[in-house]
């Protein structure tokens, strides 16, 4: 009895640290701890950085078959620059035009893999209603068993780059530059 | 002046880049410095944020290829874009803010390549520990400010150091200790007295 109520714990702990998933795996993009990053230019002469901070969607990932898709919603009114006046002007119509188009969305599928984990991601970006392709690196991915949600919990930090006149954001270009780099921190719990 | 005229008055000065003979100036513009940071969360992602207040003056030599850096930041300025994150960065456990309320960068010495600024050498001072810091200025470009009538200097300066060096260890395991900066500057020319 003793070892049976022991077993009731370890087995599910072992099986939720199995690591090849025989099907695919749907993972909730967890907001806290997701944030896209950018960085802009600023005069040629400086670098903007800022970072939107209401993010959410969904990862699916099947590792045995080396597939799985991206698929993320960016709230394009969190813009955070850390100076107020210019996250209202990056709000406004010269730029992402929120009360328009209030969301920023990613729709990608893993494409490349390397010991076993994703490695590239390729996608379309929408921005301001229109929609190119970006792809994105992914530098680091990482699964363990969460402490605190006790599920599994994936993390990633992905790199992509655009110029933003594709999108048609070509307020003061080009006086100010055109090319935004993306760093994206990304975790992501295991659905149930 | 609107931006239309902002942006054609920007493009239209020739701005002479004579090299200037003697140590000049420039104040930190606040508004557009920020030191970025990144930092590993449990081995899963990078935290990145940034500290909004920033102050200080950069001295430039051109012609004898030397300068100086001094630069405060202040530590409840802090933003991941998170509002509990930051609560739980100032306290004691962290930044402890109460007590250590700034950061100081004091960098001695200006290593310049081509006339160009590429590396500063100098010391950071956190938590009251201070420990050397190089930074590597990853791009670096002056031009005339037309709404100030003043020279500005930009900057993009990279720095990595290990929080534990300054006494910062809470969580180290768990999370990891290395720390990246990723800095945007601008500094305004003084105007000779």
């Amino acid at each position: 009895m003793k070892n049976f109520a022991g077993w009731g714990m370890v087995l599910p702990m072992l099986l939720a640290a199995w690591p090849a998933h025989a099907a695919p795996v749907s993972y909730a993009i967890e907001p806290l701890h997701t944030h896209p990053s950018f960085e802009v230019p600023h005069l040629r002469i400086s670098l903007w950085r800022g970072q939107f901070l209401k993010t959410g969607g969904t990862v699916v990932l099947d590792r045995e078959a080396k597939a799985g898709s991206v698929d993320v919603v960016i709230e394009a009114a969190s813009i955070d620059f850390g100076n107020p006046k210019l996250n209202v002007h990056a709000s406004s119509k010269d730029f992402f035009d929120v009360a328009q188009f209030p969301a920023i969305t990613y729709k990608g599928s893993f494409d490349r893999f390397q010991d076993g984990v994703p490695v590239s991601v390729k996608g379309t970006l929408t921005m301001v209603g229109v929609s190119r392709p970006v792809d994105l690196t992914i530098n680091s991915f990482k699964c363990i068993q969460h402490p605190m949600f006790k599920r599994e919990a994936c993390g990633a930090d992905a790199l992509g780059s655009f110029k933003r006149s594709d999108f048609g954001l070509s307020y003061g270009v080009p006086v100010h530059g055109d090319e935004v780099t993306v760093r994206i921190q990304v975790e992501a719990v295991r659905e149930q | 002046m609107n931006s239309g005229a902002w942006f054609a008055g920007m493009m239209s000065v020739a701005w002479p880049l004579a090299v200037a003979a003697a140590p000049q100036t420039y104040l930190i513009d606040p508004g557009h410095t920020y030191p970025s940071f990144e930092a590993p969360h449990m081995g899963l992602s990078w935290w990145r944020g940034k500290f909004t207040r920033t102050s200080g003056r950069i001295v430039l030599d051109r012609e004898a290829g030397t300068g100086t850096v001094e630069v405060t930041v202040e530590i409840p300025s802090v933003d991941f874009g998170h509002q509990a994150m930051n609560e739980v960065i100032l306290g004691e456990q962290w930044f402890n803010a109460a007590r250590y309320p700034v950061a100081t960068y004091r960098g001695d010495a200006i290593r310049f390549e081509n006339g160009i600024p590429v590396a500063v050498d100098g010391a950071l001072t956190m938590l009251g520990v201070t420990r050397p810091l190089s930074l590597s200025i990853a791009a670096f470009r002056c031009r005339m400010n037309p709404m100030l009538g003043r020279e500005v200097c930009g900057a993009d300066a990279r720095a990595s150091f290990k929080r534990t060096d300054f006494g910062m260890d809470r969580n180290a395991q768990q999370h990891g200790e290395e720390v990246r900066l990723q800095i945007q500057v601008e500094a305004v020319r003084e105007l000779a007295p």
